[in-house]
């Protein structure tokens, strides 16, 4: 994939959240967002869902502008997989149904077609046993696995994660994860924000800090946290990789 | 203390249920209780209900209830469709729409049912040149229980968390898929209690439509009482008809809430 973000500002009311932010990656599959809290992470994750209109700036992917105009927006949502931390899932549908509902009324599929596609990404993440589930019957960990089925089997352009793991118990975050790599082997493209350092060096590609609204730094794994060259960066690690 | 648990539901009744035997001996001596106070207030009277002056009325009784259940089964329906389209309304993106629902909502709502109720018959509906009293009798308590009704819709709408309007945004459902697939459905769970609530004042407030003479269960008790002066044998068989329309459907729809009952 190819992405080109230009001077991109968000505000909230008085905070700025995204401060002309600008970021320029060709050839990338995985581009992991690391940074501190309130730092922006979130706001650009949602910006590139088509959640969030920035205030100013722009988005391309693979040359292609984003227009931040309803209806164009909504047809663009629809070509992404966006998994957000929690509460994903709708409570009042099967994990199956959960997969179809997009898949039948936003995709087209007729109910079969649908039903055959839920079922094989079901199957593939093994939680076919749990397919007339309800969420509430579910544990956090395969919830959070039905919620990427989910993203994943509308075939997107691109996949979001907004800190898949952060709700969840370690046990549950190795499976969560573990899909994940599976994915990302697949040549699937996708943004990732994540607090799992350790997971971040192991499956991206290019590495972004973010602080302040700002790119304080981006390059390749080994260049982010070896070699950083702004002291935001060094400090920023040195704090989240001393436990 | 042994005796305890007959008596007693255990501190966590969904994990040990109370059994069967002792639900009913319990509800018998609640029974019990509330019979022997009207048993004792009926003795003390020293009057001797005679049912055989107002037995000779009981086809009145009758066409008075079936009455009552026709208006208060059509109200039903339409301040449903009222609820739901004021309720939309104040929700609305249009602002002369929005606030069209919020003057109804709490006029009608701040306001007695009985002013409602000779204001649209004599004023109102005269103008509008409609004459048929029952269909102004359906018409007003459809209104009236329409305010509530949009209101509890309301709430039912608005308790929808935002995590779960921003999944739907995300998946790419468009405004009415998103009511129609994700709001409607959890809203509805929310809403049926106090919906059945509502329901069950509606067919008890339809007895103020006696005021412009429609012949409904109430109305014919009226009759009867005068006609007999036999006030309590009047008015008693009304309690027992209205009560026989409001049980069933506080248990009708305890059982629809719990069909539609999960976790969140």
């Amino acid at each position: 994939m190819h992405l080109k973000l230009d001077s991109i500002s968000k505000h909230f009311g008085e905070f700025a959240a995204l401060d002309s932010l600008s970021l320029h990656l060709d050839k990338v599959h995985t581009l992991v967002l690391i940074g501190p809290s309130g730092g922006g992470k979130s706001t650009l994750l949602r910006i590139l869902a088509g959640l969030e209109f920035p205030d100013s700036g722009s988005v391309a992917i693979n040359g292609e502008k984003v227009l931040f105009e309803e209806p164009e927006l909504l047809k663009y949502r629809r070509t992404i997989g966006t998994v957000f931390q929690a509460f994903n899932l709708f409570p009042h549908l099967s994990a199956l149904e959960n997969i179809t509902l997009p898949l039948e009324k936003v995709h087209g599929h007729s109910a079969p077609e649908a039903d055959a596609i839920a079922r094989q990404f079901l199957t593939r993440f093994r939680l076919e046993k749990h397919a007339h589930k309800r969420p509430a019957e579910l544990s956090g960990g395969q919830r959070q696995r039905v919620a990427i089925a989910r993203a994943v089997s509308i075939k997107p352009r691109l996949l979001l994660f907004d800190e898949p793991t952060s709700a969840l118990d370690p046990e549950m975050t190795a499976d969560v994860l573990d899909m994940i790599k599976q994915l990302r082997d697949e040549g699937r493209d996708f943004v990732l924000v994540t607090h799992e350092m350790g997971f971040a060096r192991q499956i991206a590609d290019q590495v972004a800090l973010l602080a302040d609204g700002h790119i304080v730094e981006a390059g390749s794994v080994h260049q982010v946290f070896e070699a950083p060259s702004s002291p935001v960066t060094s400090q920023f690690l040195e704090r989240i990789l001393k436990y | 203390m042994s005796w305890s648990k007959f008596f007693v539901a255990p501190d966590d009744s969904r994990a040990r249920p109370v059994p069967l035997g002792v639900r009913m001996l319990n509800f018998a001596l609640a029974g019990l209780l509330v019979s022997a106070a009207f048993w004792f207030s009926f003795h003390r009277l020293a009057y001797r209900l005679q049912w055989d002056a107002v037995y000779r009325y009981r086809e009145m009784f009758l066409s008075g209830w079936l009455t009552t259940i026709v208006l208060s089964a059509s109200a039903l329906l339409l301040s449903s469709l009222i609820g739901f389209l004021f309720a939309l309304a104040g929700r609305s993106r249009l602002l002369p729409l929005r606030y069209l629902s919020k003057i109804y909502v709490e006029a009608v709502r701040g306001t007695p049912l009985l002013v409602q109720i000779l204001i649209f018959f004599y004023v109102v509906a005269d103008a509008f040149g409609v004459s048929n009293r029952y269909l102004v009798g359906i018409l007003i308590l459809s209104f009236f229980s329409g305010a509530y009704i949009s209101e509890i819709i309301r709430a039912g709408l608005e308790s929808i968390s935002k995590s779960q309007l921003e999944s739907a945004r995300a998946i790419g459902l468009t405004r009415s898929q998103t009511y129609r697939f994700v709001i409607f459905p959890q809203a509805l769970r929310q809403t049926l209690p106090p919906l059945a609530g509502q329901f069950v004042s509606l067919i008890k407030d339809s007895s103020l439509l006696s005021i412009i003479s429609i012949s409904e269960f109430t109305w014919n008790a009226q009759a009867i009482n005068s006609r007999t002066f036999s006030t309590l044998e009047s008015y008693i068989p009304l309690a027992l008809g209205y009560l026989a329309l409001t049980l069933p459907l506080s248990i009708w729809t305890r059982n629809l809430e719990r069909r539609h009952a999960y976790d969140t």
